[in-house]
């Protein structure tokens, strides 16, 4: 009698765990199970198709081919890194030389033909836009240096502005002169600030199937083109200025002019209602998510595009141009088409005054771009930063075998 | 003269640019990442040069001119002192997990970046609506903030709104928790600890029973099988 009441309590007990599993259990645990596996961002490889010598990527391989036959053993053997070197993919910063130390080959230390090849390699890779951002870009640092520099500091730092050797005039030509250092820090650090002073790495070798990629950098740039196949992607990216207007040969150069007018433009573009809706009722100081933060989303924010009429959303396509058209025109357009495509899931973010003159940061974020615009204090100093979540240094690219 | 004029127009356009840079700033940036195991803070501090000194000062709490890890330490507990949290309006606790001090020497310069991790190991039990409040009030009298939530990784919970203060020192969140991954769980868990207990004492009272009748055969003192047996 004992025994079969043991035996039917088991059975019983059994039977109950069998009714939990098919409903708790199930539901609960496959469900956790399929969220780890289904991620909110999915980043499934993109197969992408091998390149021809004729496209593209061809060029810019050959270009980076005879960059590569300029140098000695030496010379290559410094400017090339692995592809899956992850450390010497995320070394790029905002920073100047003083703060930031880069590797790969300086500028300055290049000959002059070997600096044309590299000024060349950039030509390929970028846009006509985009490579001339770039110059006037190292320019700016040039004037910079030349002026003093954007880091005072008390007694105790570098040398005097305009203190580097060989200080070429303003409109020199790339290579024709160390701008100067800055006054550097309490402790003395030399802050320097040049058109020598950007740096060139190849990760990976050049080449139609495998990827590789370009990194360019100095103070206030940042260019990272990974190559595979045919696909060319320039995130993430780091384009700023400091001065953001400057004389160069008589010419007003303004590195980031057409990103802070079109941002105006925009904003000035949109009624009071949807103004509203992207003007962020607090203030942004700094990038969100700049140099050193990779991998991270954040929640988007302000007006969702699709809110926009037909001449606003082009006043907002106007403005990723700035960022992604710095690449090839052939790999932006196709990256046009896919934020264009994502036209619902992305939204346009404002903060501070509308009044064109002042200083107002504003963010573009969709599934695969953000774009950051933010003034350091003021008109004169502004940094940006453009980046693909899912995207970043080629993550998802693979090339068809 | 014109070209002189401009020339110093510029110069001076890029000393404002000097002067107005956040030098004189504590930036505080703070990421929010909900989990379903709990909530995690990473605060990033950049002490602008002008300002440097005046933090290196309130880590190396001894003045000797050398921070030491202890310092870092209790620099970081301090920090976590003036950071608040709560959820659903209760009040919910942080531990710091990580903490990431640069050189001293960077620091003075206003080069470097202290990252401090929190963590609140607080699952989110319940299913529906939630609000999560977060603020720093580390060095209000320096700070520059900025606060953002992170994109969840995972699609049980989605942040449906973010509302801040004008100076980004503190964040309201209002987010979902998808009801599937959540009520359930600790319902069922419950349940089947029960029937794994009553699982397991059944089986021990049947093995008790299976003793007893095999045990004559397990070649036991005689001693040991008579008390089994006058039991």
């Amino acid at each position: 009698m004992k025994r079969k009441v043991i035996i039917t309590g088991l059975l019983l007990s059994m039977l109950f765990l069998c009714g939990l599993a098919s409903a708790g259990w199930v539901l609960g645990l496959t469900a956790t199970q399929q969220t780890q596996k289904i991620p909110t961002k999915p980043a499934s490889p993109l197969s992408v198709d091998a390149a021809k010598d004729s496209d593209t990527t061809g060029k810019t391989v050959a270009a980076a081919k005879a960059f590569l036959a300029t140098l000695d053993d030496a010379g290559r053997a410094k400017v090339s890194f692995a592809f899956d070197n992850q450390e010497q993919k995320a070394k790029w910063s905002n920073f100047p030389t003083g703060i930031f130390q880069r590797n790969g080959l300086r500028m300055g230390d290049l000959k002059p033909a070997q600096r044309e090849a590299v000024f060349n390699l950039l030509a390929v890779a970028l846009s006509k836009q985009g490579f001339q951002k770039v110059k006037d870009i190292m320019e700016g640092d040039e004037f910079l240096g030349k002026n003093g520099g954007g880091f005072g500091g008390p007694p105790g730092g570098g040398a005097p502005p305009g203190a580097g050797p060989g200080g070429a005039p303003p409109g020199a030509g790339p290579g024709g002169g160390q701008g100067g250092r800055g006054p550097g820090g309490p402790g003395g650090r030399r802050l320097v600030f040049s058109r020598d002073e950007y740096y060139l790495a190849l990760l990976g070798a050049p080449s139609l199937t495998e990827p590789w990629m370009i990194q360019f950098g100095g103070h206030h740039l940042a260019i990272n083109v990974t190559i595979a196949g045919k696909a060319n992607v320039l995130t993430p990216s780091l384009p700023a200025a400091q001065p953001a207007t400057f004389k160069l040969n008589g010419e007003t150069v303004r590195p980031l002019g057409d990103e802070y007018d079109k941002g105006f433009a925009l904003i000035n573009a949109l009624n009071a209602e949807q103004q509203k809706q992207a003007i962020l009722p607090y203030q942004v100081r700094n990038l969100v998510l700049g140099a050193g933060e990779d991998g991270k989303t954040i929640v988007p924010e302000g007006i969702k595009v699709s809110a926009l009429n037909q001449a606003q959303q082009e006043k907002l396509w106007d403005v990723v141009y700035e960022w992604v058209g710095t690449l090839n025109e052939e790999a932006a357009a196709a990256k046009m088409a896919e934020i264009k495509a994502n036209l619902n899931e992305t939204y346009f973010a404002w903060s501070g005054p509308t009044t064109k003159g002042s200083t107002a940061y504003y963010r573009v974020q969709g599934p695969t771009m953000l774009i950051e615009f933010s003034p350091q204090g003021d008109t004169e100093h502004i940094h940006t930063i453009y980046r693909d979540p899912t995207n970043d240094y080629g993550a998802r690219l693979v090339v068809k075998k | 003269m014109k070209r002189l004029l401009l020339s110093l127009l510029i110069l001076c356009a890029v000393r404002i640019t000097t002067a107005a840079h956040v030098l004189d700033q504590y930036l505080q940036v703070a990421q929010i990442a909900l989990r379903p195991e709990g909530v995690r803070i990473e605060l990033r501090l950049i002490p602008g040069v002008q300002v440097s000194e005046r933090i290196c000062a309130l880590i190396d709490a001894d003045g000797d001119g050398q921070i030491t890890t202890a310092e870092e330490q209790t620099y970081a507990r301090r920090v976590l002192q003036d950071i608040a949290l709560t959820l659903n309006g209760l009040d919910t606790p942080l531990t710091l997990s990580k903490t990431q001090f640069p050189a001293k020497q960077e620091m003075r310069e206003g080069l470097g970046t202290i990252r401090l991790t929190f963590v609140a190991a607080s699952t989110f039990d319940a299913a529906g609506y939630q609000q999560l409040h977060f603020r720093n009030s580390h060095q209000p009298e320096l700070g520059a903030y900025l606060v953002n939530a992170l994109v969840p990784e995972t699609s049980e919970i989605k942040i449906s709104e973010q509302a801040r203060d004008p100076l980004q020192r503190e964040v309201r969140l209002s987010f979902q928790i998808t009801p599937v991954n959540t009520g359930w769980q600790p319902g069922w868990k419950s349940m089947l600890m029960v029937c794994l207990c009553l699982l397991l004492f059944f089986s021990h009272r049947l093995a008790s029973n299976k003793a007893w009748q095999f045990r004559p055969n397990r070649g036991k003192s005689a001693e040991s099988e008579a008390t089994v047996h006058s039991s």
